[in-house]
């Protein structure tokens, strides 16, 4: 287990199955990840308003699923990074995850090694899109610059 | 609402809680084998080796586990979708080595072993998966009536521009009887949905390798 800068990530996990959430929090944090934790959707939204660079999101949630907390996250907060993890994952909720902006789809039980490489790559990706914004802005593009941190053009090479 | 339909749904909402089941489990077992690490680093610990090995067997039977999960995800949105006229078409790569895993406790029982070659591309088929399974069972039942103890290995391709699952007899002590029985089978009998058969052709004139394809009966 090697710690390094893992620090620097602000995760959110978020899934209603505590035992699961509640373990593999503390897993990260052997790793030297800072991950909080919340159990349904409306915990969600409210820890999202705190700083967060990469969203662990269950899909099959009580009340509010993890489609609309994506929905409202994507919303409110573009420039997050979210992962879909999920036991309940067809073909169609891939898709739409994508559609939706999701980062990656993966399916429990993952390896967590699997996971940690996927949050370094979704908060890598976070950083260069703040930077070419920031680059666009500088230049005065800010329209391009917005559609950057809302990463419209990946949700629209997804739909091709 | 049909039979398949209802289990397939009944299937779907299981297969979800089977994967949460194995997601505690394989991180548990990975937190207290992060936690024997770490006492390793800092001096060791009694029977830590024998721990270890302990943790590492548990995920290695949930990695399984979730194959089997996976195998029934799909058996359970392919009936869910059994009806569907826009159902979309399956991939005989995904769908072979599926069959392979989830059959594998019932070919052990009559001493067959089905591998499959894991293909880089899909192949796709018009074909439901429903109709390849079928298929794929009625060949299994093929070679377990002749006393099993037959070798298989599947592989989805392309033969003359036909989708389909290359099926090699490749040892087993009844492996000549099943070959004759494959011979002299080149339709498998039971039905599909109207209209689909399942063939069973030689491939390459080999008389070892055939040539399993679903395909509509006007083709």
């Amino acid at each position: 287990m090697t710690k390094g800068n893992n620090e620097d990530i602000k995760i959110l996990l978020v899934d209603d199955e505590k035992q699961f959430v509640d373990t593999l929090a503390e897993r990260l944090a052997m790793r030297g990840f800072s991950a909080r934790v919340a159990y349904d959707g409306p915990q969600a939204l409210k820890a999202v308003e705190e700083p967060t660079d990469v969203i662990v999101l269950d899909l099959r949630m009580p009340g509010m699923d993890g489609f609309e907390v994506l929905r409202n996250v994507k919303k409110s907060n573009p420039q997050v990074q979210v992962i879909i993890l999920t036991g309940h994952g067809g073909d169609a909720e891939e898709q739409t995850a994508y559609r939706m902006g999701a980062y990656n789809f993966l399916k429990k039980p993952m390896d967590i090694d699997e996971l940690l490489g996927s949050i370094r790559m979704a908060y890598r990706d976070k950083l260069e899109n703040a930077m070419v914004a920031v680059s666009l802005a500088e230049g005065g593009d800010f329209d391009a610059a917005r559609d950057v941190m809302a990463e419209k053009d990946i949700l629209a090479e997804h739909d091709k | 609402m049909k039979d398949v339909q209802c289990m397939g749904r009944l299937l779907a909402s299981a297969t979800h809680d089977m994967r949460n089941v194995l997601a505690v489990i394989r991180e548990s077992a990975g937190l207290a084998a992060d936690m024997i690490s770490l006492a390793a680093e800092k001096g060791g610990l009694e029977h830590g080796d024998r721990l270890a090995a302990a943790m590492r067997e548990i995920q290695q039977q949930v990695i399984h586990g979730a194959e089997l999960a996976e195998g029934m995800e799909y058996l359970a949105q392919a009936g869910v979708r059994e009806d569907d006229a826009e159902a979309a078409p399956c991939d005989l790569t995904r769908v072979t080595r599926l069959f392979c895993l989830m059959a594998a406790r019932r070919a052990r029982a009559v001493q067959m072993s089905m591998n499959w070659v894991d293909g880089d591309e899909p192949v796709w088929t018009e074909a439901s998966v429903m109709d390849v399974w079928r298929s794929l069972l009625q060949l299994f039942d093929l070679c377990a009536s002749v006393g099993g103890k037959v070798d298989l290995r599947l592989a989805a391709g392309v033969v003359r521009k036909q989708e389909g699952i290359i099926v090699e007899v490749t040892g087993g002590g009844n492996r000549d009887l099943a070959l004759s029985a494959m011979t002299g089978s080149p339709l498998l009998s039971d039905p599909l949905k109207p209209g689909w058969r399942a063939r069973l052709t030689s491939w390459r004139d080999t008389g070892q390798r055939f040539f399993l394809s679903v395909r509509d009966d006007q083709d």
